[in-house]
């Protein structure tokens, strides 16, 4: 008769030991090299001059002499109503950053 | 007016797309990659993050209904599936597997193609396979409601209705992942995604265990507790560790802390969460080496909670002042909190010592909920701040709601956690007492499950406020957003230039 904690252990040795197999393969496969530009591959260039207005100006000026001048947020850009929409059409239709048919400048289509 | 489009499905190309990306400061194969990983997931993911909110409510609802029946048991009684063990259960799936588990699939959904800087691949497949999810959920609801259950906890949905829709649907979306990994342009994994994808590995492997047929008597409690436990560590932790180490560094600017300290954090859970469950088995008729490995598990937690705490922590130290600005932001760093604390705290009640007090008490469920609500729910509702956006192309319609929704779901948990955590305690100690009467003990506990049903309330107010916050943006009325109040961080508006004063 098998003991009751027996699948416990299987699982338990098959969790683990997969676990300290996939490490030595993503080892050996390279994936825990470079950790500095592993860390930074979540950015783009704008993600860093986009300026801050939690940022203090010698934060914002460290910020401005590292990456560029910087870029101002669109509306909603940390994820709130922070923008300030107001009820005129350019403003309501305001795009977000990402979308191509739209002007950043004037929020039409652009040309 | 005519509604302006939405994200486009297609891309942008040429000088189209080179001119539009450096008025953003975006070189245009960055700009490329963003739109084309946005399209791909839009529908997917918003219908993930539609259904979960709809589950949002309704376990809630059913969440507090289950807690008012504590101090008020006469409480619809004469109705089978409104009785507590019912509801409570019902509860239970819906905002864990419905709620947390969908909006958290649909934040990895979003993120993944971002990260490895690709389409998402398979999202009609990942479509069907979150329809089936949900279908597989519904059907094992509505089945314990009435009455059919498999009786182990967390796992109580009926395995031949329920399971077969949960695994192909999920079968379905983490095949979708995978291949998107697979298509990947990038020659790095970002930390969120070995999360994403271990969470996707772990969890079948979990539910296959748990569902499997043969289990009965001892095994099965063991089985059960294995599963339970690990479907928080290896599930929806993961996914939610994943979404943190994304949507703090991308708000603040800022690379993570320590990017080994984050690598450390995912392999050393990967190694040493899998025994923790067997701690809830302390004085049960299991082998003692099996709790006291499991004791050990659970202190050796305190690598991977320590490293990702810290970095965290560290990646934020400095610009507290951020969480005045995002909605992101202030959820996603309350929930890293929230996973610290509830990680310590795990690891202090896995000892006996502890344990002999808090254990069969209210303290577990208030343990629970910093886990499952002030950690994991509230990075999900940061991701949504921060997705939701994107995806429809335009900032949330008010400031107030949010700070509503955030102000209430924030004092609904500090009130659920603290009156429970009472209750659970004043519980345990008298149970402890042989001269205290079993009946004292729950009359002790009594003042902390008012609190708990008040804590309730307020979240499931600030639930409704956030799906109708939710519904007014993905609706897109044609009316215009006005906004009368002052914005989210009630300071100067991101983006009131003096050019848009004057316009």
């Amino acid at each position: 008769m098998l003991p009751s904690s027996l699948p416990i252990i299987l699982a338990t040795v098959a969790l683990t030991a997969g676990a300290a197999i996939m490490l030595a393969v993503v080892w050996k496969l390279g994936f825990l090299r470079e950790w500095d530009a592993q860390a930074r591959s979540i950015f783009d260039e704008r993600d860093f001059r986009l300026a801050r207005e939690w940022e203090g100006p010698v934060d914002a000026l460290e910020r401005e002499l590292q990456y560029g001048p910087p870029v101002a947020p669109r509306p909603g850009e940390w994820g709130g109503a922070a923008g300030g929409v107001r009820d005129t059409p350019a403003r309501h239709a305001a795009p977000h950053d990402d979308d191509p048919s739209h002007d950043a400048a004037t929020s039409r289509p652009a040309a | 007016m005519t509604a302006p489009p939405r994200p486009t499905e297609g891309r942008a190309t040429g000088p189209d797309l080179a001119a539009v990306a450096a008025s953003r400061g975006l070189a245009p194969e960055d700009l490329d990659i963003r739109l084309r990983a946005d399209a791909s997931s839009r529908r997917i993911v918003l219908l993930a993050f539609s259904v979960a909110i709809v589950w949002l409510i309704v376990g809630s609802a059913f969440g507090e209904l289950a807690s008012l029946k504590l101090h008020w048991p006469e409480l619809l009684t004469r109705t089978g599936w409104l009785t507590f063990g019912r509801v409570r259960t019902a509860h239970l799936h819906l905002v864990n597997y419905g709620w947390a588990s969908v909006a958290l699939i649909g934040t990895s959904l979003w993120l993944l193609p971002r990260l490895v800087h690709t389409e998402l691949k398979g999202a009609g497949h990942a479509a069907v396979g979150a329809i089936l999810f949900n279908i597989g959920l519904l059907l094992g609801v509505v089945g314990v409601l009435m009455g059919y259950s498999d009786g182990m906890e967390w796992l109580e949905a009926k395995r031949w209705v329920s399971a077969p829709f949960l695994v192909v649907g999920g079968g379905l979306i983490g095949l979708a992942m995978f291949r998107t990994v697979a298509a990947r342009r990038t020659d790095h994994l970002y930390v969120s995604v070995w999360y994403i994808l271990g969470a996707f590995i772990w969890f079948p492997m979990l539910y296959l265990l748990g569902k499997w047929p043969g289990w009965s008597g001892v095994e099965s409690a063991a089985v059960n507790w294995f599963f339970a436990h690990n479907v928080l560590g290896f599930w929806l932790t993961a996914m939610s560790v994943g979404a943190a180490y994304y949507f703090i560094p991308k708000v603040l600017g800022r690379p993570v802390h320590s990017y080994q300290l984050s690598v450390l954090g995912f392999w050393s859970l990967a190694m040493f969460y899998s025994l923790n469950g067997m701690h809830h088995l302390v004085g049960g008729p299991i082998p003692t080496w099996m709790v006291t490995t499991s004791i050990a598990a659970s202190v050796l937690m305190f690598i991977p909670v320590i490293a990702t705490g810290i970095n965290l922590h560290m990646t934020v130290v400095g610009r507290f002042g951020a969480l005045r600005y995002s909605p992101t932001l202030r959820f996603v760093v309350i929930g890293a909190l929230a996973y610290t604390a509830v990680s310590l705290q795990g690891s202090f009640s896995a000892l006996r010592e502890v344990s002999r007090i808090t254990h069969f008490t209210h303290w577990t469920v208030a343990h629970s909920h910093v886990g499952g609500y002030g950690f994991v729910t509230f990075v999900a509702f940061g991701a949504i701040y921060y997705i939701v956006p994107r995806l429809v192309g335009h900032e949330w319609p008010s400031a107030k709601l949010i700070r509503w929704h955030f102000n209430l779901v924030l004092g609904g948990i500090a009130i659920y956690v603290l009156a429970l955590t009472w209750a659970g305690v004043a519980q345990g100690l008298a149970l402890l007492d042989p001269q205290i009467p079993f009946q004292e003990s729950v009359k002790r506990s009594i003042p902390g499950l008012y609190g708990r049903s008040l804590g309730g309330l307020l979240m499931n107010l600030g639930h409704l406020v956030f799906a109708y916050h939710f519904f007014l943006m993905v609706r897109r009325p044609a009316g215009v957003f006005k906004r009368t109040r002052p914005p989210f961080h009630e300071a100067q508006p991101v983006l009131y230039t003096a050019e848009a004063e004057r316009a």
